[in-house]
Order: C-alpha cells, then sequence, then structure tokens
C-alpha cells in the first residue's frame, strides 16, 4: 500500500504555489463536512476569499451550510466543483434553540428547498424528545421528499428519533454527538444510515497524536466517519487550512486507506451523489405546474391518494351559454394522466351534450392543467363535475357538486 | 376503473336562489318572493343583442339582409316554383303556417316553427340539424318534401334574375359554381332571418318593473302573476324554457309522442346530429366562411346519445300567441292543450333515466287558466 505523502508546505506558500481550481495531488484532499459561512461572515470574509483558504486546504468538497443561506449560495456559485450546499433551517444567528417550534424557521425551509438545490438540510440543533416534535417531523419528511441528509448537531437520542421516523433518511451525525468513541461505535453498528462528523473535537488527534479509541473507531468503521471544521465564527473561516492540514497530521497513524476514507472519501461517497442528484432536478420555483400546485386553493377536492383538482373560473357558468374552464390537476398520479372534465345533471339522469374538448396547457412533476372549451350547461340546477384522471395504470373519479341558475 | 370515495363541496354560483317555488293558490297574486325576483330577472332583458350568422360572411349587411328577404318569399327557389320560404313562415303568424304539419311539395312530418329572434338560438330546425341559419335556409330549398329544388336549377335561375346578381355584386364576384352562388343565395336569406326580431311584451315590461323594484304599480294582470309562480315554481316550465327567449337552446324529450305513421318514427334530435354530421354546409365545411373557433366548436363537440333519440328542441315561447298548433307535430292546438299535456303527463312516457323534473301536476282548473294567461303575456300585442 502506498501512502500518500502529507504535505509539509507552509499554507501561505501553498497559496501561491496551488493552481486555482486544480486538486493538489501532493497532499492528501479533504472533504470538509461541516463548513458554515454565514451572514457575520459573509461581511467579514468575501466569497473569493473563502474559496481561495479551501483551495489552500485542499479540500475537494465541503458542504456548506449558513445563516442566512446567502452564503452557501455564493460559495456554490463560485466553486461549483468544490461546494456542496446544505440548507441550515437558520435564517440569522441566535436561532439554535427555537427553530424547531418556529413556523417562521419551517416556511424558510420550504421557501428554500422550492428556490435553491441542496443536498442537506442543516446543521441543526436538536436534542432528545424535541425531535419528535411537528416541525422536526416536518423537516424529516422533507429531507425524504427532497433526497435531502439531515445534518443533526444533537444527541444520541435524537438521532435515534430521527432515524426511527423514516425508513429512508440519512444522518450526519455532527461532533458524533461530542460523545467518545465507546458511545459512537454503537450508534454507527446500530444505524446503517447513519455517518459522523467530527467537527470542532479537539480531543481527536491532539498535538497529533490520535488515541487510542478514535483509531480502533476509525477502523472499525472506515466508511463511516468524515472530517469537518465548523467555521461557527467568522473568524474560524481562516482555520480551515490549519484544520486539514491537523487533521492530514494525525491521520498518519492510520492506514492508508482508512486514512483516505475519513480524509475525504466517506463525505464524498455520501454526499456526492446525493448533491448530483438534486442537482440535476428541477425546482418548484423553475416548474410553473409545481408553483401552481403549491399555491392550490386547500379547499378544493382532494382524493384520498393526494390527488386535487381545482376547476375555474366557477362564478363565470351560466346556463346554457358555451364556457370554457381550467382544470388544475395535482398529486403523483396526475402528471402524465389524461384528464377529462365531464358535467351531469344526476337528478335529471343526463350530462351535457356536447363532449368538450380539452387541452393541456401546463404540466410538470406536480401534476398538469388543462383547458376545456365548450362545456354547456344547458339547464339551470344541481350540476356534478366529474373529473377522470386515467394514467394507465389507475384510474380515479372525481366529482364535485355545483349549482347554476 | 376505481371509484374512491370523495369529497364533496358544493359551490353555490347564484345564492339564495331556489329552483322550487310554492304556486299560490290564491286568485290573488302573492307577493313576489326574492328569489323570485332574482329568478325573474334573468328573463331579461329583451331584446336582447342578435348574434350574428356562423359562418356567414354577408350576416348583418344590409344589402344582403334586403335580398334575403326578397328571396325568402321568391318562389324561384322550388323546384316547381310553386312555393317559397313564406309560404310556410307567414309573418302575419309570427313566421307559421298555422297548421299542424307543414305542407308544401309534400306534407311534412313536423309542425312549421316560428321564426322571430330565430337567431337566438343555437340550433335550427326542431332537430337542430342546422347549425348557422344559412344552413337551415339551404336545407328546405333542396328538401323533397319542402321546396324541392336543386343546385343547378336555383343557380341558373338566380343568374336570369338581375336585380339579384347586381345585388350580389355588391359583395364581390359573383360565384360562377352554381353550389357556392345558391349558398350564397342562401347566406343572403340567413342575414335577413337574422333581423326578425319581436317587440317587448307584457312580461317584458313586469319584469323590467321588479328588477326596478316598482312592480308595486305593474298593471300586470293578477292571473298572469299567479301562472308566473307556477311557471317558475312547481311546474318547472323555467328549467328548460330560460333566459330572455324562453329557451335554453338545447333539446329535450318531454314525452311527446314522435311516430309520424304506422311504423314509422320521426327520432328528432337523433337525426338532427346525423345530418348535421353529415351536412357539407355545416360550420366545419368548406362553405362557412369566417367561422370563429368557438361558433364552429358546437359542431365538432355535439355528442349523439341513445337519449337524443325523441328530443326536440326547446322552443322559445315568445309570440306563442301567434303560432298555434303547438309541438313538433302540431298535435296540440291550443296553450291550454300544451299545459294539459304537460300537467297530465303520463310518467311511463318519461324514461328513469330521462327528466326527473317532468312528472304529472295536480294543476287545479285556475292553476291551469293561469298558467295560459301567463303564457300569453308572452306575446306582443300585434304583430307587425
Amino acid at each position: 500500500m502506498t501512502r500518500l505523502p502529507f504535505c509539509t508546505i507552509p499554507p501561505a506558500a501553498l497559496l501561491v504555489s496551488a493552481p486555482l481550481f486544480a486538486q493538489d495531488t501532493s497532499r492528501l484532499p479533504i472533504a470538509d463536512a461541516h463548513v458554515h459561512y454565514s451572514h457575520d461572515s459573509v461581511e467579514m470574509t468575501p466569497p473569493e476569499r473563502v474559496i481561495e483558504l479551501m483551495r489552500e486546504a485542499n479540500l475537494k468538497l465541503a458542504l456548506v451550510s449558513s445563516s442566512d443561506d446567502q452564503g452557501t449560495q455564493l460559495l456554490t456559485a463560485l466553486a461549483p466543483d468544490l461546494i456542496v450546499p446544505g440548507l441550515r433551517p437558520y435564517s440569522r444567528r441566535g436561532q439554535t434553540g427555537s427553530w424547531f417550534t418556529s413556523d417562521e424557521n419551517l416556511a424558510y425551509v420550504e421557501r428554500l428547498i422550492a428556490t435553491n438545490r441542496y443536498a442537506s438540510i442543516g446543521e441543526f440543533h436538536l436534542y432528545g424528545a424535541d425531535a419528535d416534535l411537528p416541525i422536526p417531523r416536518r423537516i424529516v419528511e422533507l429531507a425524504e421528499e427532497h433526497n435531502l441528509i439531515l445534518h443533526a448537531h444533537s444527541d444520541a437520542d435524537a438521532v435515534e428519533r430521527l432515524l426511527a421516523q423514516s425508513p429512508e433518511v440519512k444522518v450526519i451525525w455532527a461532533h458524533a454527538g461530542f460523545d467518545n468513541p465507546a458511545e459512537i461505535a454503537p450508534m454507527l453498528e446500530k444505524h446503517d444510515r447513519l455517518w459522523a462528523d467530527l467537527a470542532f473535537r479537539s480531543g481527536v488527534g491532539p498535538g497529533g497524536e490520535l488515541g487510542d479509541d478514535w483509531k480502533q473507531l476509525f477502523i472499525d468503521y472506515p466508511d463511516r466517519l468524515m472530517l469537518g471544521t465548523d467555521t461557527y465564527t467568522p473568524e474560524r473561516m481562516y482555520f480551515i487550512p490549519s484544520h486539514a492540514e491537523t487533521a492530514r497530521a494525525w491521520m498518519t497513524s492510520l492506514p492508508e486507506d482508512v486514512a483516505e476514507q475519513l480524509a475525504w472519501k466517506n463525505a464524498y461517497d455520501l454526499i456526492t451523489p446525493v448533491w448530483e442528484a438534486n442537482r440535476d432536478t428541477t425546482l418548484a420555483s423553475e416548474d410553473p405546474m409545481a408553483a401552481l400546485c403549491n399555491a392550490l386553493d386547500a379547499s378544493t377536492t382532494t382524493e384520498e391518494d393526494g390527488t386535487t383538482v381545482s376547476i375555474t373560473p366557477m362564478n363565470e357558468l351560466k346556463v346554457s351559454e358555451p364556457v370554457s374552464v381550467t382544470v388544475t390537476v395535482c398529486g403523483d398520479n396526475a402528471a402524465d394522466a389524461v384528464v377529462t372534465l365531464d358535467a351531469s345533471m344526476p337528478a335529471h339522469g343526463h350530462g351535457m351534450n356536447y363532449a368538450p374538448e380539452h387541452t393541456v396547457t401546463l404540466t410538470g412533476d406536480a401534476g398538469q392543467q388543462v383547458q376545456v372549451d365548450g362545456l354547456l350547461l344547458h339547464m339551470p340546477g344541481n350540476w356534478e363535475w366529474r373529473v377522470d384522471i386515467d394514467n394507465g395504470t389507475a384510474k380515479i373519479s372525481l366529482r364535485e357538486d355545483f349549482a347554476i341558475q | 376503473m376505481s371509484v374512491l370515495s370523495i369529497h364533496v363541496r358544493t359551490i353555490a354560483v347564484v345564492v339564495g336562489v331556489a329552483v322550487a317555488l310554492i304556486a299560490t293558490r290564491s286568485l290573488f297574486a302573492a307577493p313576489l318572493a326574492p328569489h323570485e325576483r332574482v329568478l325573474l330577472d334573468s328573463f331579461g332583458p329583451w331584446p336582447q343583442p342578435v348574434p350574428a350568422d356562423p359562418g356567414n360572411e354577408l350576416s348583418g349587411l344590409a344589402w344582403a339582409e334586403a335580398l334575403g328577404e326578397r328571396l325568402f318569399a321568391d318562389p324561384l327557389l322550388s323546384g316547381d316554383e310553386q312555393f317559397s320560404c313564406a309560404s310556410c313562415h307567414k309573418a302575419e303568424l309570427a313566421f307559421t303556417d298555422g297548421i299542424p304539419l307543414a305542407v308544401a311539395t309534400g306534407v311534412h312530418v313536423r309542425n312549421t316553427q316560428g321564426l322571430l329572434d330565430i337567431a337566438q338560438q343555437r340550433w335550427f330546425g326542431w332537430d337542430g340539424g342546422a347549425d348557422s341559419l344559412w344552413a337551415a335556409s339551404l336545407r328546405p330549398i333542396l328538401a323533397k318534401v319542402e321546396l324541392n329544388g336543386d343546385i343547378p336549377t336555383v343557380a341558373e335561375r338566380l343568374r336570369a334574375r338581375p336585380e339579384v346578381m347586381s345585388t350580389l355584386r355588391q359583395w364581390g364576384d359573383v360565384p360562377a359554381d352554381d353550389e357556392a352562388l345558391v349558398v350564397l343565395a342562401s347566406k343572403a336569406i340567413g342575414a335577413y332571418l337574422r333581423t326578425l326580431e319581436s317587440g317587448r311584451t307584457p312580461f317584458d315590461e313586469y319584469r323590467d318593473a321588479v328588477v326596478a323594484g316598482t312592480d308595486s304599480a305593474s298593471d300586470y294582470p293578477a292571473d298572469a302573476r299567479r301562472g308566473l309562480s307556477i311557471f317558475f315554481g312547481d311546474a318547472n316550465c323555467s328549467v328548460c324554457h330560460f333566459g330572455p327567449n324562453f329557451s335554453n337552446r338545447e333539446f329535450h324529450d318531454t314525452g311527446r309522442p314522435f311516430f309520424t305513421g304506422v311504423g314509422e318514427v320521426d327520432p328528432g334530435r337523433y337525426t338532427g346530429i346525423q345530418r348535421l354530421r353529415s351536412d357539407p354546409y355545416n360550420l366545419l365545411g368548406g362553405f362557412s366562411v369566417d367561422v370563429s373557433a368557438h361558433d364552429e366548436r358546437k359542431t365538432r363537440t355535439v355528442t349523439l346519445d341513445q337519449n337524443n333519440f325523441g328530443q326536440w328542441r326547446t322552443p322559445s315561447l315568445r309570440n306563442l300567441a301567434y303560432t298555434a298548433p303547438y309541438t313538433h307535430d302540431g298535435s296540440l292546438a291550443t296553450l291550454r292543450d300544451v299545459v294539459d299535456a304537460y300537467a297530465d303527463i303520463d310518467p311511463e312516457r318519461i324514461h328513469g333515466n330521462g327528466e326527473a323534473l317532468i312528472r304529472p301536476l295536480d294543476l287545479s282548473e285556475q292553476q291551469r287558466e293561469d298558467l295560459v294567461a301567463f303564457l300569453k303575456t308572452l306575446s306582443v300585442e300585434s304583430l307587425p
């Protein structure tokens, strides 16, 4: 096994000698899974300088989450080859102890999910039974819906509660809960959807020496742990290179393959596929149909499978006058389905005398919008809409009463 | 098909309107209830704007209307030059003929329909076999039982009329093609038919007074007022005879027989739709000009269903006083006969899946006369 040479060149020299945007193959790359670039940090350090610091540290990947999200977006735009954005549920500092009961924070998260692409939700602070509160539960649902990793600054109890809420969701346990290896190991053993970052763990490799307990943990779980700086203050952005260098130092005591896994591969293998998948998704904000479905009046007819239908405008219907309406159908079964609208008078035992014409005017993963022309409700009284949604494998029919006079 | 459970929501487009009204048994008309006033509002104002004849480039042109009026009364359109449109559509009878079944070159199986306010309709003829006034004008010219004309003969006669040809030249070059020329003449007749509007009636005066809130001073007859409540109420007449022209412009089976003889029936709307679809002069055909998508859609989307068998177009009730006898076969001689036919309808005539709103009505003699009195107020005092 060939061990990669660790760098001994001072960081300042690296900054000069390292070519921008090219990986330094002379030093072990680092994936930093715990970076924040929050509003006060943005004010103090330009994003270009942050990227310089990361290049200087020979980062291969940085999972960045910030309060607010602007810093993350600035860095992502500047270095898409390096930055993986995470969605921190805090719009400002000072929300670590309140976010999980705040509807505003939840709305903030949902708005950002509809607007930007991410690989994770976090890092958030959550302890014990608070993980089962409605907002954390919704966060887990969002993670599942949008293929996002949870990045939890939590105790083991909260981590287990989060994992229990979803059979799919993956969790990066920030700081590994500030627990010791003896406590982290059983968690990793028990939960195969759990990873751990070592950010701000001064007890790992102090003075370049790795304790046996940590060393054994890394050897026993070579594909589950990762590094992180935790730039929780503006000044700490400048610690990124030093953190990387320090880690390289204590990782020399590990088998080369384990060191490589810990240094970057574990984070890279976990985060990159998620990010690559999410990066190519269509956002709700870019998808008019999704936006339409998100804004759909909740009072419209809702099927058990979540299919939602809206027929507008209802206030322009006139007896025996040709009218057009727009049918908006949202739901998992609606996107590729054939949607048809018909109307009948159940008490009279008849429908319309015409087969209205349907034109799909908007489609998207969220559903579709269909313009229906040539409706003619030829008698006053009680009518019934019938919307058939046939996607080839399932057909559902929704009915809605209305009256015209 | 899997029909899942459904959450039903009712949308009231017009809040506070109930269709069922309680007919008063008093000889004195009770004041109109608020919902009656709202309903009455929808039966006016009158006159209404007159829609253009769809697909007819001559619609609305004064010279074409004048030419159409002349052609309407000209026997040149009939095979033997003995009949014209006006032979059956007599102006003094609101453009009907006063007999049960039309008689021209043959005896028709249907009653001649009045033409006043015909442009307010969507379909033309008892069966709606025509989708425009010009197509409805051309059809009887070529029908054996009506004018029994043919394209070459009628075209030849038109070309032989200098005044007709000079008038047509106002449009442009007179078509050299016989069929196009006859179609153009039919469009002139269609343009004329569009001008046949009827005036205001006692009902219109009353309706406007109600809407304006001044009906207390109205001299609308009390029996007509009582009849109006029955019409809008228990009798359900207003469901089909809806709107300012007292017609929803569609088709219904009201239980009237439609045998035309032993072993022969007139299926009404059922054959009307078939005829419409095969008509080269419909709004989807090449002779239809500048037809809007809105207008041609009805022809493209109308459905043919077994329910159409024995359906007839809901006639306007305006000027009924002049258009006896009544119904598609002229089998009801008077308005009282019409009222009785509905009031005493045989429920066996209405299919279980049919118009559930039609049922025998327990109407007293007085109520029947009140309904007749109301219907008479839908006619103008006199025809021009």
